[in-house]
């Protein structure tokens, strides 16, 4: 599970604003943020770069035994 | 972040009913949807030639008329139908609007609803004036001028305009942030 929900919230932003920062419809945000769709990595960056963070803190999967 | 939409882009967007923006998910969506529809349409064309052939040795006028039926309804319909279906399964024909702004989406949808009727009523006037010229040598002139033609062609439009009005409204979904 990808941390785009947890992010968006700290950043105070719907998804629906975030969708129009980013340039995507809100549908494809809310998708992402369930796991239902894989963005392309030009589309995560974009992610990543409005919520002021990078790929591997939105995106990457932590183990358990890792944290 | 706003993009700047191609012609090709306004195009995909008016075939397949997609109000917002087209992005990659859309796109995705949309070309497999346009490849189901592609697989159904040649293999409609290819039963459908057969059984045309099969069918004009003995009746050659039959199937002639048979072929154009069926090439108007089958793909009109049925292949339509199915990414009608497909597009608003996905949800990619509907048009979120924020809470505050859904007046206002409304208004628009009147507006393309009161556009659609004229340009309905207009077209489809103005393409029975031809045809009844061509069908059975009518002059266009005694179409155009006929009232009960033109009572004829607003009615139509009104209708065909209310039909959009209420399917335009049923894709608007009011979102609260």
């Amino acid at each position: 599970m990808n941390r785009v929900r947890e992010y968006r919230k700290k950043q105070k932003l719907s998804q629906f604003s975030l969708a129009e920062k980013v340039g995507v419809a809100r549908q494809t945000i809310n998708l992402i943020e369930n796991d239902k769709y894989n963005p392309s990595l030009n589309l995560c960056i974009s992610i990543a770069k409005v919520l002021g963070t990078d790929l591997n803190t939105l995106f990457w999967e932590v183990e358990d035994n890792e944290s | 972040m706003k993009v700047k939409e191609t012609f090709g882009t306004k195009i995909l967007k008016h075939f397949y009913g997609i109000p917002g923006v087209l992005d990659e998910h859309a796109r995705q969506e949309v070309s497999q949807i346009g490849s189901n529809a592609y697989l159904m349409l040649v293999s409609y064309l290819l039963i459908s030639t057969l059984i045309i052939l099969l069918i004009s040795i003995r009746h050659l006028e039959n199937a002639f008329w048979i072929l154009v039926f069926s090439n108007l309804i089958a793909p009109i319909y049925g292949i339509n139908g199915y990414v009608l279906v497909a597009t608003n399964r996905l949800h990619l024909a509907d048009k979120e609007v924020r809470a505050q702004n859904y007046a206002d989406a409304v208004k628009k949808s009147v507006k393309r609803g009161i556009g659609m009727a004229v340009y309905f009523g207009i077209t489809m006037f103005l393409f029975t004036s031809i045809t009844n010229w061509f069908i059975d040598g009518t002059q266009p002139i005694r179409t155009l001028t006929s009232i009960h033609e033109i009572v004829k062609w607003i009615l139509a439009g009104l209708l065909f305009g209310l039909l959009m009005f209420i399917y335009d409204l049923f894709r608007i979904k009011k979102f609260r942030e």
